[in-house]
Protein backbone atom coordinates (compact mmCIF):
# COMPACT_ATOMS: atom_id res chain seq x y z
CA UNK A 1 0.00 0.00 0.00
CA UNK A 2 2.55 2.67 1.30
CA UNK A 3 4.29 1.73 -2.13
CA UNK A 4 2.23 3.62 -4.21
CA UNK A 5 2.28 6.47 -1.72
CA UNK A 6 5.52 8.23 -2.32
CA UNK A 7 5.97 11.95 -2.16
CA UNK A 8 5.93 11.87 -6.20
CA UNK A 9 1.91 10.91 -5.92
CA UNK A 10 0.72 11.44 -3.17
CA UNK A 11 0.66 15.42 -4.65
CA UNK A 12 -1.19 14.08 -7.59
CA UNK A 13 -3.42 11.87 -5.38
CA UNK A 14 -4.17 15.00 -4.05
CA UNK A 15 -4.86 17.42 -7.04
CA UNK A 16 -7.13 14.84 -8.05
CA UNK A 17 -9.34 15.05 -5.00
CA UNK A 18 -9.16 18.41 -5.28
CA UNK A 19 -10.52 18.69 -8.27
CA UNK A 20 -13.25 16.36 -8.21
CA UNK A 21 -14.30 18.06 -5.02
CA UNK A 22 -14.50 21.52 -6.99
CA UNK A 23 -16.34 19.78 -10.22
CA UNK A 24 -19.17 18.50 -7.80
CA UNK A 25 -19.40 21.64 -6.14
CA UNK A 26 -19.21 23.61 -9.44
CA UNK A 27 -22.09 21.05 -10.42
CA UNK A 28 -23.75 21.16 -7.76
CA UNK A 29 -24.01 24.77 -6.23
CA UNK A 30 -24.20 25.89 -9.95
CA UNK A 31 -27.25 24.31 -10.66
CA UNK A 32 -29.18 25.55 -7.35
CA UNK A 33 -27.09 29.14 -7.87
CA UNK A 34 -29.00 29.09 -11.13
CA UNK A 35 -32.35 28.36 -9.75
CA UNK A 36 -31.33 31.58 -7.68
CA UNK A 37 -30.62 33.83 -10.38
CA UNK A 38 -33.40 32.37 -12.63
CA UNK A 39 -36.02 33.45 -9.88
CA UNK A 40 -35.71 36.50 -11.07
CA UNK A 41 -38.01 35.79 -13.66
CA UNK A 42 -40.69 34.30 -11.73
CA UNK A 43 -43.68 34.66 -10.57
CA UNK A 44 -44.68 34.55 -6.46
CA UNK A 45 -45.98 30.89 -6.47
CA UNK A 46 -43.10 29.72 -9.11
CA UNK A 47 -40.82 30.95 -6.63
CA UNK A 48 -42.17 29.31 -4.26
CA UNK A 49 -41.74 25.68 -6.14
CA UNK A 50 -38.19 26.69 -7.06
CA UNK A 51 -37.09 27.22 -3.83
CA UNK A 52 -39.01 24.19 -2.37
CA UNK A 53 -37.07 22.17 -5.08
CA UNK A 54 -33.36 22.97 -3.98
CA UNK A 55 -34.68 23.38 -0.54
CA UNK A 56 -33.18 20.03 0.94
CA UNK A 57 -30.07 19.91 -0.76
CA UNK A 58 -28.48 24.08 -1.51
CA UNK A 59 -26.64 24.72 2.07
CA UNK A 60 -25.47 20.71 1.69
CA UNK A 61 -23.99 21.58 -1.68
CA UNK A 62 -21.46 24.05 -0.52
CA UNK A 63 -19.72 21.65 1.79
CA UNK A 64 -17.47 20.93 -1.51
CA UNK A 65 -16.51 24.46 -1.58
CA UNK A 66 -15.50 23.92 1.60
CA UNK A 67 -13.71 20.70 1.12
CA UNK A 68 -12.49 21.53 -1.95
CA UNK A 69 -10.81 25.00 -0.55
CA UNK A 70 -10.07 22.78 2.53
CA UNK A 71 -7.92 20.47 0.61
CA UNK A 72 -6.05 23.09 -0.51
CA UNK A 73 -5.34 25.00 2.33
CA UNK A 74 -4.03 21.39 3.81
CA UNK A 75 -2.62 19.86 0.63
CA UNK A 76 -1.01 22.78 -1.51
CA UNK A 77 -0.30 25.94 1.36
CA UNK A 78 1.92 28.03 -0.86
CA UNK A 79 -0.64 27.44 -3.54
CA UNK A 80 -3.52 28.67 -1.06
CA UNK A 81 -1.59 31.30 0.33
CA UNK A 82 -0.92 32.79 -3.07
CA UNK A 83 -4.86 32.22 -5.26
CA UNK A 84 -6.49 33.34 -2.48
CA UNK A 85 -4.50 36.76 -1.65
CA UNK A 86 -4.71 37.42 -5.61
CA UNK A 87 -7.76 36.72 -5.44
CA UNK A 88 -8.68 38.79 -1.95
CA UNK A 89 -11.45 40.84 -3.02
CA UNK A 90 -13.20 38.93 -5.52
CA UNK A 91 -13.05 36.28 -2.56
CA UNK A 92 -14.63 38.94 0.18
CA UNK A 93 -17.66 39.54 -2.56
CA UNK A 94 -18.14 36.07 -3.03
CA UNK A 95 -18.57 35.39 0.49
CA UNK A 96 -21.29 38.38 0.78
CA UNK A 97 -23.36 36.83 -1.81
CA UNK A 98 -23.17 33.42 -0.04
CA UNK A 99 -24.17 35.05 3.23
CA UNK A 100 -26.90 37.00 1.71
CA UNK A 101 -28.16 33.79 0.16
CA UNK A 102 -28.29 32.39 3.16
CA UNK A 103 -29.73 34.62 5.16
CA UNK A 104 -32.07 35.47 2.95
CA UNK A 105 -33.20 31.99 2.49
CA UNK A 106 -33.90 31.25 5.78
CA UNK A 107 -35.71 34.87 6.45
CA UNK A 108 -38.03 35.06 3.66
CA UNK A 109 -40.48 32.35 5.22
CA UNK A 110 -39.96 33.70 8.54
CA UNK A 111 -39.87 37.88 8.36
CA UNK A 112 -43.12 39.75 7.89
CA UNK A 113 -45.15 38.70 4.34
CA UNK A 114 -44.74 42.49 2.79
CA UNK A 115 -40.88 41.58 3.77
CA UNK A 116 -41.06 38.54 1.46
CA UNK A 117 -40.60 40.51 -1.89
CA UNK A 118 -37.53 42.15 -0.09
CA UNK A 119 -35.76 38.40 1.02
CA UNK A 120 -36.52 37.24 -2.55
CA UNK A 121 -34.90 40.02 -4.45
CA UNK A 122 -31.81 39.69 -1.96
CA UNK A 123 -31.45 35.73 -2.54
CA UNK A 124 -31.24 36.62 -6.07
CA UNK A 125 -28.62 39.20 -5.57
CA UNK A 126 -26.33 37.01 -3.47
CA UNK A 127 -27.08 34.14 -5.96
CA UNK A 128 -25.91 36.52 -9.14
CA UNK A 129 -23.08 38.35 -6.82
CA UNK A 130 -21.49 34.66 -5.83
CA UNK A 131 -22.04 32.88 -9.26
CA UNK A 132 -20.64 36.46 -11.25
CA UNK A 133 -17.32 36.77 -8.90
CA UNK A 134 -16.88 32.79 -9.48
CA UNK A 135 -16.58 33.26 -12.87
CA UNK A 136 -14.11 36.52 -12.49
CA UNK A 137 -11.95 34.26 -10.13
CA UNK A 138 -11.91 31.41 -12.93
CA UNK A 139 -10.76 34.06 -15.40
CA UNK A 140 -8.34 35.41 -13.54
CA UNK A 141 -6.91 31.92 -12.27
CA UNK A 142 -6.95 31.04 -15.97
CA UNK A 143 -4.75 34.31 -17.01
CA UNK A 144 -2.30 33.71 -13.72
CA UNK A 145 -3.80 36.75 -12.12
CA UNK A 146 -2.52 38.90 -14.48
CA UNK A 147 -4.31 42.40 -13.79
CA UNK A 148 -3.77 43.99 -17.04
CA UNK A 149 -6.83 45.67 -19.55
CA UNK A 150 -7.51 42.68 -21.89
CA UNK A 151 -7.05 40.10 -18.72
CA UNK A 152 -9.66 41.85 -16.23
CA UNK A 153 -11.63 42.27 -19.98
CA UNK A 154 -11.69 38.64 -19.84
CA UNK A 155 -12.31 37.74 -16.42
CA UNK A 156 -15.33 39.68 -16.82
CA UNK A 157 -16.55 38.08 -19.62
CA UNK A 158 -16.11 34.99 -17.51
CA UNK A 159 -18.27 35.90 -15.31
CA UNK A 160 -21.09 36.75 -17.17
CA UNK A 161 -20.53 33.28 -19.22
CA UNK A 162 -20.72 31.25 -16.05
CA UNK A 163 -23.99 33.04 -15.19
CA UNK A 164 -25.42 31.51 -18.18
CA UNK A 165 -23.74 28.27 -17.56
CA UNK A 166 -25.48 28.20 -14.01
CA UNK A 167 -28.30 29.35 -15.57
CA UNK A 168 -28.34 26.30 -17.81
CA UNK A 169 -28.21 23.58 -15.09
CA UNK A 170 -30.83 25.82 -13.11
CA UNK A 171 -33.14 25.84 -15.63
CA UNK A 172 -32.26 21.87 -16.63
CA UNK A 173 -32.83 21.04 -12.91
CA UNK A 174 -36.26 23.13 -13.06
CA UNK A 175 -36.95 21.11 -16.81
CA UNK A 176 -36.23 17.78 -14.23
CA UNK A 177 -38.20 18.84 -10.78
CA UNK A 178 -41.01 20.87 -11.85
CA UNK A 179 -44.40 20.79 -13.84
CA UNK A 180 -46.46 22.95 -16.26
CA UNK A 181 -45.70 26.29 -16.51
CA UNK A 182 -42.73 26.96 -14.87
CA UNK A 183 -41.26 23.74 -16.88
CA UNK A 184 -42.03 25.22 -19.86
CA UNK A 185 -40.68 28.57 -18.72
CA UNK A 186 -37.49 26.87 -17.88
CA UNK A 187 -37.28 25.45 -21.46
CA UNK A 188 -37.24 28.14 -22.31
CA UNK A 189 -34.26 29.72 -19.89
CA UNK A 190 -32.36 27.10 -20.45
CA UNK A 191 -32.04 27.64 -24.43
CA UNK A 192 -30.77 31.11 -24.02
CA UNK A 193 -28.27 30.23 -21.20
CA UNK A 194 -26.96 27.09 -23.88
CA UNK A 195 -25.45 30.02 -25.63
CA UNK A 196 -24.03 31.84 -23.23
CA UNK A 197 -22.40 28.82 -21.96
CA UNK A 198 -21.15 27.81 -25.06
CA UNK A 199 -19.80 31.28 -25.77
CA UNK A 200 -18.05 30.92 -22.55
CA UNK A 201 -16.53 27.27 -23.57
CA UNK A 202 -15.04 28.80 -26.04
CA UNK A 203 -13.56 31.66 -25.02
CA UNK A 204 -11.70 29.72 -22.01
CA UNK A 205 -10.70 26.83 -24.40
CA UNK A 206 -8.96 29.85 -26.98
CA UNK A 207 -7.44 31.70 -24.09
CA UNK A 208 -5.61 28.85 -22.60
CA UNK A 209 -3.45 28.39 -25.52
CA UNK A 210 -3.24 31.72 -25.86
CA UNK A 211 -1.73 32.87 -22.24
CA UNK A 212 0.63 30.08 -22.13
CA UNK A 213 2.59 28.68 -24.95
CA UNK A 214 3.54 25.41 -22.52
CA UNK A 215 -0.32 24.60 -23.04
CA UNK A 216 -0.48 25.32 -26.79
CA UNK A 217 2.19 22.83 -27.52
CA UNK A 218 0.13 20.56 -25.15
CA UNK A 219 -2.80 20.83 -27.10
CA UNK A 220 -1.94 21.20 -30.77
CA UNK A 221 1.23 19.46 -31.13
CA UNK A 222 1.24 15.91 -32.55
CA UNK A 223 0.30 12.90 -31.19
CA UNK A 224 -2.02 14.71 -28.47
CA UNK A 225 -3.75 16.90 -30.60
CA UNK A 226 -5.42 14.05 -31.71
CA UNK A 227 -5.85 12.42 -28.37
CA UNK A 228 -7.38 15.11 -27.29
CA UNK A 229 -9.77 15.85 -30.27
CA UNK A 230 -12.64 14.15 -28.51
CA UNK A 231 -12.97 17.16 -25.91
CA UNK A 232 -13.61 19.73 -28.14
CA UNK A 233 -15.80 17.06 -30.55
CA UNK A 234 -17.74 15.85 -27.61
CA UNK A 235 -18.34 19.13 -26.21
CA UNK A 236 -20.19 20.54 -29.68
CA UNK A 237 -22.14 17.62 -30.20
CA UNK A 238 -23.38 17.69 -26.88
CA UNK A 239 -24.12 21.29 -27.55
CA UNK A 240 -25.58 21.11 -30.79
CA UNK A 241 -27.47 17.91 -28.95
CA UNK A 242 -28.80 19.62 -25.99
CA UNK A 243 -30.25 22.38 -28.25
CA UNK A 244 -31.88 19.89 -30.31
CA UNK A 245 -33.13 18.36 -27.74
CA UNK A 246 -34.74 21.64 -26.03
CA UNK A 247 -36.37 22.66 -29.42
CA UNK A 248 -38.13 19.34 -29.60
CA UNK A 249 -39.58 20.22 -25.56
CA UNK A 250 -40.92 23.60 -26.75
CA UNK A 251 -43.04 21.98 -29.57
CA UNK A 252 -44.77 19.55 -27.14
CA UNK A 253 -48.18 20.62 -27.03
CA UNK A 254 -49.28 21.57 -23.55
CA UNK A 255 -53.23 20.62 -23.79
CA UNK A 256 -55.50 23.42 -23.05
CA UNK A 257 -57.80 20.99 -21.35
CA UNK A 258 -55.80 19.61 -18.95
CA UNK A 259 -52.03 20.71 -18.26
CA UNK A 260 -51.65 17.72 -15.74
CA UNK A 261 -51.99 15.33 -18.06
CA UNK A 262 -49.12 16.48 -20.96
CA UNK A 263 -45.85 14.85 -19.61
CA UNK A 264 -41.97 15.46 -21.03
CA UNK A 265 -40.25 12.07 -21.60
CA UNK A 266 -36.70 11.77 -20.80
CA UNK A 267 -36.86 15.14 -18.86
CA UNK A 268 -33.63 14.42 -17.14
CA UNK A 269 -31.63 14.68 -19.85
CA UNK A 270 -30.91 18.27 -20.21
CA UNK A 271 -29.90 18.33 -16.54
CA UNK A 272 -27.22 15.09 -17.46
CA UNK A 273 -26.51 17.26 -20.99
CA UNK A 274 -25.49 20.26 -19.08
CA UNK A 275 -23.61 19.05 -16.67
CA UNK A 276 -21.84 16.68 -19.24
CA UNK A 277 -20.90 19.46 -20.41
CA UNK A 278 -19.16 21.05 -17.53
CA UNK A 279 -17.37 17.86 -17.00
CA UNK A 280 -15.86 18.69 -20.64
CA UNK A 281 -14.91 21.91 -19.48
CA UNK A 282 -12.89 20.65 -16.58
CA UNK A 283 -10.96 17.96 -18.24
CA UNK A 284 -9.97 20.46 -21.04
CA UNK A 285 -8.54 22.92 -18.28
CA UNK A 286 -7.89 20.08 -16.10
CA UNK A 287 -5.21 18.76 -18.53
CA UNK A 288 -4.21 22.13 -19.58
CA UNK A 289 -3.29 23.03 -16.05
CA UNK A 290 -1.41 19.71 -15.21
CA UNK A 291 0.88 19.72 -13.62
CA UNK A 292 0.73 22.90 -12.94
CA UNK A 293 -1.60 24.43 -9.80
CA UNK A 294 -1.00 28.12 -10.67
CA UNK A 295 0.14 28.79 -14.41
CA UNK A 296 3.46 27.74 -15.29
CA UNK A 297 4.50 29.38 -11.73
CA UNK A 298 4.31 26.62 -9.60
CA UNK A 299 3.67 22.80 -9.89
CA UNK A 300 1.55 20.62 -7.66
CA UNK A 301 5.05 19.28 -6.02
CA UNK A 302 6.45 22.95 -5.21
CA UNK A 303 3.34 23.74 -3.69
CA UNK A 304 2.07 20.10 -1.64
CA UNK A 305 3.21 19.96 1.80
CA UNK A 306 5.52 17.25 3.65
CA UNK A 307 4.91 13.90 2.46
CA UNK A 308 4.30 13.01 6.01
CA UNK A 309 1.51 15.70 6.58
CA UNK A 310 -0.22 14.32 3.08
CA UNK A 311 -0.73 10.88 4.76
CA UNK A 312 -2.21 11.91 7.38
CA UNK A 313 -4.53 14.30 5.81
CA UNK A 314 -5.45 11.37 3.11
CA UNK A 315 -6.73 9.15 6.03
CA UNK A 316 -8.75 11.50 6.96
CA UNK A 317 -9.70 12.21 4.05
CA UNK A 318 -10.49 8.27 3.00
CA UNK A 319 -12.94 8.10 6.22
CA UNK A 320 -14.95 11.70 5.60
CA UNK A 321 -15.43 10.95 2.10
CA UNK A 322 -16.91 8.00 1.79
CA UNK A 323 -19.47 9.56 4.11
CA UNK A 324 -19.87 12.88 2.39
CA UNK A 325 -20.95 10.98 -0.66
CA UNK A 326 -23.20 8.69 0.99
CA UNK A 327 -24.97 11.36 2.42
CA UNK A 328 -25.21 13.57 -0.63
CA UNK A 329 -26.33 10.20 -2.62
CA UNK A 330 -29.29 9.68 0.22
CA UNK A 331 -30.51 13.11 0.18
CA UNK A 332 -30.86 13.24 -3.95
CA UNK A 333 -32.62 9.57 -2.99
CA UNK A 334 -34.99 10.56 -0.67
CA UNK A 335 -36.20 13.91 -2.36
CA UNK A 336 -36.41 12.14 -6.11
CA UNK A 337 -38.98 13.15 -8.11
CA UNK A 338 -41.56 16.02 -9.12
CA UNK A 339 -42.12 18.97 -6.56
CA UNK B 1 -25.62 35.56 33.23
CA UNK B 2 -25.09 32.37 35.98
CA UNK B 3 -27.45 34.31 37.52
CA UNK B 4 -30.45 34.14 35.46
CA UNK B 5 -29.42 31.02 34.33
CA UNK B 6 -29.34 29.39 37.88
CA UNK B 7 -33.20 31.20 38.29
CA UNK B 8 -34.61 30.63 34.99
CA UNK B 9 -33.82 26.91 36.49
CA UNK B 10 -35.48 27.49 39.42
CA UNK B 11 -38.58 28.67 38.02
CA UNK B 12 -38.95 25.91 35.50
CA UNK B 13 -38.09 23.24 38.38
CA UNK B 14 -40.96 25.08 40.92
CA UNK B 15 -42.87 25.30 37.37
CA UNK B 16 -44.18 28.75 38.35
CA UNK B 17 -45.14 31.19 35.65
CA UNK B 18 -41.70 34.21 35.93
CA UNK B 19 -42.55 37.36 36.90
CA UNK B 20 -42.84 39.95 33.91
CA UNK B 21 -39.60 42.04 35.33
CA UNK B 22 -37.71 38.84 35.07
CA UNK B 23 -38.81 37.97 31.70
CA UNK B 24 -37.95 41.50 30.45
CA UNK B 25 -34.32 40.27 31.93
CA UNK B 26 -34.37 37.34 29.84
CA UNK B 27 -35.03 39.02 26.67
CA UNK B 28 -32.49 41.62 27.21
CA UNK B 29 -29.80 38.72 27.88
CA UNK B 30 -30.76 36.92 24.51
CA UNK B 31 -27.52 38.20 23.20
CA UNK B 32 -25.30 37.52 26.27
CA UNK B 33 -24.19 34.14 24.94
CA UNK B 34 -22.72 35.51 22.07
CA UNK B 35 -21.22 38.66 23.24
CA UNK B 36 -19.59 35.65 25.69
CA UNK B 37 -18.49 33.77 23.37
CA UNK B 38 -16.94 37.09 21.31
CA UNK B 39 -15.24 38.21 24.32
CA UNK B 40 -13.39 34.85 25.28
CA UNK B 41 -12.51 34.55 21.70
CA UNK B 42 -11.60 38.28 21.66
CA UNK B 43 -9.24 37.52 25.03
CA UNK B 44 -7.49 34.90 23.40
CA UNK B 45 -6.28 36.36 20.23
CA UNK B 46 -5.12 39.70 22.09
CA UNK B 47 -3.54 37.43 24.37
CA UNK B 48 -1.15 35.39 22.11
CA UNK B 49 0.09 38.81 20.50
CA UNK B 50 2.41 39.09 19.08
CA UNK B 51 2.46 35.31 18.22
CA UNK B 52 -0.29 33.52 16.10
CA UNK B 53 1.39 30.24 17.07
CA UNK B 54 2.77 30.71 20.11
CA UNK B 55 6.67 30.71 19.52
CA UNK B 56 6.39 28.90 16.21
CA UNK B 57 4.62 31.65 14.15
CA UNK B 58 4.68 35.53 14.36
CA UNK B 59 1.33 37.44 13.10
CA UNK B 60 3.70 40.01 11.13
CA UNK B 61 5.33 36.69 9.18
CA UNK B 62 2.10 35.18 9.00
CA UNK B 63 -0.12 38.27 7.63
CA UNK B 64 -0.25 38.49 3.29
CA UNK B 65 2.14 41.18 2.05
CA UNK B 66 0.20 42.34 -0.95
CA UNK B 67 -3.03 42.82 0.91
CA UNK B 68 -2.49 46.60 0.86
CA UNK B 69 -4.01 48.56 3.64
CA UNK B 70 -6.97 50.06 1.46
CA UNK B 71 -7.90 46.54 0.13
CA UNK B 72 -8.06 45.40 4.19
CA UNK B 73 -9.94 48.33 4.54
CA UNK B 74 -13.09 47.79 1.93
CA UNK B 75 -13.66 44.23 3.14
CA UNK B 76 -13.76 44.78 6.54
CA UNK B 77 -16.18 47.62 5.96
CA UNK B 78 -18.13 45.64 3.65
CA UNK B 79 -18.45 42.67 6.34
CA UNK B 80 -19.25 45.24 9.47
CA UNK B 81 -21.78 47.04 7.13
CA UNK B 82 -23.22 43.94 6.04
CA UNK B 83 -23.25 42.36 9.48
CA UNK B 84 -24.75 45.89 10.96
CA UNK B 85 -27.60 45.32 8.54
CA UNK B 86 -28.03 41.61 9.34
CA UNK B 87 -28.00 42.14 12.68
CA UNK B 88 -30.61 44.93 13.00
CA UNK B 89 -32.86 42.41 10.29
CA UNK B 90 -32.33 39.38 12.58
CA UNK B 91 -33.68 41.40 15.95
CA UNK B 92 -36.40 42.33 14.41
CA UNK B 93 -37.65 39.01 12.64
CA UNK B 94 -37.15 37.66 16.40
CA UNK B 95 -39.31 40.34 17.74
CA UNK B 96 -41.61 39.86 15.01
CA UNK B 97 -42.09 36.00 15.19
CA UNK B 98 -42.19 36.41 19.22
CA UNK B 99 -45.07 39.21 18.78
CA UNK B 100 -46.98 36.49 16.08
CA UNK B 101 -47.19 33.41 19.06
CA UNK B 102 -48.62 35.89 21.83
CA UNK B 103 -52.20 34.47 23.11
Amino acid sequence: MTYFLTPYSLPIIFAGLMGLSILIYVVLDGYDLGVGILMSRMTLSERHQALSSIAPFWDANETWLVLGIGILLVAFPKAHGLILTQLYLPTTIMLIGLILRGVSFDFRAKARDHHQILWDRVFISGSLITTFTQGYMLGQYIVGFKHNLSSIGFSLLIGICLIAGYNLMGASWLILKSKHQLQKKSIRWAQWALWGTALGLICVSCATPLVSTRIFNKWFRLPYFFILLPVPILTSILVLKLNQLLNQFLNIKFSSKDPTKTKIQSDWKPLVGSIGLFILGFIGLAYSFYPYVILDQMTIWDAASAPESLMVILMGVVIVLPFIIGYTVYAYWVFRGKI
Amino acid sequence: MLATAWFSLWYIFRQKIMPKWFAKILVLMTGSGGLATLAGWYTTEIGRQPWLVTNILLTQDAVAKTITQPLLLTSLSLYLSLYAILIVSCISVIFYLAGKSKP
